[in-house]
């Protein structure tokens, strides 16, 4: 593990699911912090400097919509990379347009998992001097 | 016409006893009958001759051979001024037309012997005179009052009365009448002609006709009435008759006011005209008819929507209602035909028999009988409300209806099952990467394999019941149907099967997605070549068509029609066939996916897909409608394979 991993903080309502993302990030390396809704997320990412953010885009209490909004305002670092039901266009330009940084469609492909948070990690830690 | 009465023949009668007749008797006889000439000729009124007469007769007959004369004639009895009564009498009988109408009676002396031939010859000739002066003065006083009753006619009557003459046509006479209707006076009008009483506009004509009348008269006594109007604005009716007399010809013109009756008439014919409008305009097919429910009349709509205006009124009246079999009344004929029994009779719904000139359908129809005053039925009407089209609308509409409750069923369903397969879906990649090579490896890809299948059967309901977005291009219906055509001409599923392709030339391009609606086409060929298992005939056609029913789809469209030979639909399977997983294939066969995707499809396109079947064994008939102006609402910047997932893939969105 790094001497300064990546914090990346899962949000889904599924426990099932944040528990599946967060073992294939926990073996990429990363820090990785989960949360139940927006509201949770926003408490943890107080507490906790996060740098990536995977969140669904539907949850009760705070949705991804919402979450977006609030962590583009609080924490414009953070980057935000959205997972919304198949093929919901108007989802992804909706979230695309608030901020997001990129845009995970279900079903997962794990693959696609690790390159796109991969990718937003890079963005969130600027590159080391060389 | 004179005879003797019945016992003074034989010496009348003889010749022998004239000619040896006393000179002085004769003389005296030819004086008698020479006086009563003149009598006859001079005086005019008929008791001062018949007084006269008597005496006469008997200064005729001489002093000697008699005591008097009494003569009897039209009722009345004159003696003459020396008359005695005696019995010795001889007579002599009047006839007129062989019938007795008077009586000459001689008393003569008891010793007087019988009447000389001369005597008796002055006896008839008297009474032959008498009865010519009777019947003269007979016919007289029959023509006086005549003349005095036409008199009375002419004056008092109602309808005006003008007498011309005939060769001048100067008026010669007029009523009272005659005068309301064309103003002056009798002295005025008797220097016009008769057409100078008339209206100036109408007087040419008139004329015209006057004088075709007057020489129609030649040949019949009365000639066809003429209208006019007079000088004062009245219509009249003149009726002429040509009067005769030895000088010259009267025309006797017979003027009726029809002012009134014209107005009328009029607004008769204005309110006839009125309700005629009414009946031909209205869009309700209409059919009047007698008692017996024979057809007298029939409004334009229902020569256009029952005989697509290939058969004239002419045609249909005459026939009973029942004949012309627009409608299938399924043995309540009797029940229907009580409306000219003077119920009103209202049948909601009745099937429209499929004719030559028209397509099945549905309508509601009404029996509505026209009374009297006496409520006694005159007249029927029947109303057939085609509600072919709003009953189509209705379904439509209600299909899709359904067909949105479904999709929006199935997005929830979608993505309930969406979730879990994602997540197991995820776990098993997650294992198979630490899996690589194991044993078990092979049996997870087998998993996630199977749960990549149900992902991707989610997907496509998904698709389904989400409104799509696509990528519109002007394309040509006709090469689309051609496409697929050639793609699956020689397949297995086309290979006994006749095709005909009947499309129209010259078909604009329409705003379409030629992948989706070649999808469409695909589905449904390849429907039509299962239906037809031992192979039959496919017809493609196309064409335009200017509107669809209920105006909720707006036109103009391209109607593509693919017909089969084969099995058919039946029509509870029809009601059903394009609702999601519906599927008359054996299990394995279809999703039962493919029709509804399609008129999903069509729908988003503007348009609808109509399917149609007279039953199992009849073959099928689906009818895709695509607007030439391409789908109202739909926007064609979005851009985004439809029957592929969104799926985004690329990092520049945000850049």
């Amino acid at each position: 593990m790094p001497d300064n991993p990546v914090t990346v903080l899962v949000v889904d309502d599924d426990n099932e699911m944040t528990s599946i993302i967060q073992k294939v990030l926990v073996r990429e390396q990363y820090q990785v912090l989960t949360a139940e809704n927006g509201d949770e997320a926003l408490t943890v990412m107080e507490r906790h400097p996060v740098q990536v953010v995977v969140a669904d885009w539907k949850m009760p209490c705070c949705d991804g919509m919402r979450l977006i909004e609030i962590a583009r305002e609080r924490f414009p670092q953070t980057k935000v990379i959205m997972i919304t039901a198949f093929g919901e266009v108007n989802d992804y330009l909706d979230a695309m347009n608030r901020g997001a940084f990129e845009f995970l469609s279900k079903p997962l492909s794990i693959d696609e998992l690790k390159t796109l948070v991969g990718q937003a990690a890079a963005a969130a830690r600027p590159a080391p001097a060389p | 016409m004179i005879e003797a009465g019945s016992g003074e023949v034989n010496a009348f009668e003889s010749g022998a006893a004239a000619a040896s007749g006393d000179v002085n008797l004769r003389i005296r006889t030819l004086t008698c009958l020479l006086q009563l000439g003149r009598l006859i000729e001079a005086e005019d009124r008929v008791d001062s001759v018949r007084r006269r007469v008597p005496d006469l007769i008997a200064e005729g007959l001489g002093p000697s051979n008699q005591q008097g004369v009494k003569l009897s004639l039209g009722g009345f009895t004159f003696l003459s001024t020396w008359f005695v009564e005696s019995p010795h009498v001889v007579r002599k009988k009047i006839l007129s037309h062989q019938q007795p109408v008077g009586e000459i009676e001689v008393h003569l002396p008891e010793t007087a012997g019988p009447l000389t031939p001369e005597q008796w010859d002055l006896l008839a000739g008297v009474a032959e005179r008498m009865a010519r002066f009777q019947e003269r003065k007979n016919l007289q006083s029959a023509l006086e009052r005549s003349e005095q009753r036409y008199q009375r006619l002419f004056r008092q009557a109602r309808d005006g009365i003008v007498l011309v003459d005939a060769d001048t046509a100067l008026i010669l006479d007029a009523n009272e009448s005659f005068l309301d209707l064309v103003g002056g006076s009798l002295d005025e009008l008797q220097t016009c002609k008769l057409w100078e009483v008339i209206a100036p506009e109408d007087r040419e004509p008139f004329q015209a006709d006057l004088e075709r009348a007057i020489a129609e008269t030649e040949r019949q006594w009365q000639v066809a009435p003429i209208v006019a109007t007079t000088r004062l604005g009245r219509q009249i009716e003149v009726t002429c008759s040509m009067l005769h007399f030895i000088e010259s010809n009267v025309l006797q013109c017979i003027c009726r006011d029809i002012t009134e009756r014209q107005m009328l008439t009029n607004r008769i014919a204005e309110s006839e005209n009125r309700y005629r409008a009414i009946f031909e305009s209205t869009p309700v097919a209409m059919i009047s008819c007698d008692t017996h429910g024979r057809v007298l009349d029939v409004n334009a709509s229902l020569l256009s929507k029952f005989y697509g205006d290939a058969v004239t009124k002419d045609a249909l009246v005459g026939q009973h209602v029942l004949e012309l079999g627009l409608c299938d009344l399924q043995g309540r004929q009797v029940e229907f035909m009580q409306f000219l029994r003077g119920v009103c009779v209202q049948m909601r719904d009745v099937p429209i028999l499929e004719s030559s000139y028209r397509r099945a359908g549905y309508a509601h129809i009404r029996g509505i009988p026209l009374l009297d005053a006496q409520n006694k039925v005159i007249l029927g009407l029947v109303i057939i409300e085609d509600i072919t089209e709003v009953r189509e609308a209705q379904r439509a509409m209600l299909q899709s209806a359904k067909m949105a409750a479904v999709g929006q069923m199935m997005a929830g369903f979608a993505h309930e099952i969406g979730t879990p397969l994602g997540i197991i879906s995820a776990n098993a990649q997650y294992l198979l990467n630490d899996w690589q090579g194991k044993p078990g490896a092979e049996e997870l890809r087998v998993i996630l394999h199977e749960t990549n299948r149900i992902t991707n059967l989610v997907q496509k309901l998904l698709i389904f019941s989400r409104p799509a977005a696509f990528k519109l291009a002007p394309a040509s219906v006709n090469d689309l149907i051609r496409e697929i055509v050639e793609m699956l001409r020689h397949q297995q599923i086309l290979r006994s099967v006749e095709i005909v392709q009947n499309f129209a030339p010259d078909l604009p391009l329409i705003p379409l997605d030629a992948t989706l609606i070649k999808q469409v086409f695909f589905n449904l060929i390849i429907n039509a070549g299962q239906a037809m298992p031992n192979g039959g005939r496919l017809t493609l056609a196309t064409r335009l068509v200017k509107s669809l029913a209920g105006g909720r789809f707006k036109g103009p469209f391209i109607e593509a029609e693919i017909t089969d030979t084969g099995i058919g639909i039946s029509p509870a399977n029809l009601r059903k066939i394009f609702l999601p997983f519906f599927t008359t294939k054996e299990p394995g066969k279809g999703t039962g996916l493919g029709l509804s995707m399609s008129y999903r499809t069509v729908q988003n396109h503007g348009g609808t897909i109509v399917a149609e079947s007279r039953g199992e064994g009849c073959g099928a008939t689906f009818r895709v409608f695509l607007p030439l102006a391409g789908p109202a609402d739909q926007t064609t910047e979005t851009t985004g394979d439809w029957m592929e997932p969104i799926h985004y893939r690329g990092g520049n969105a945000h850049a």
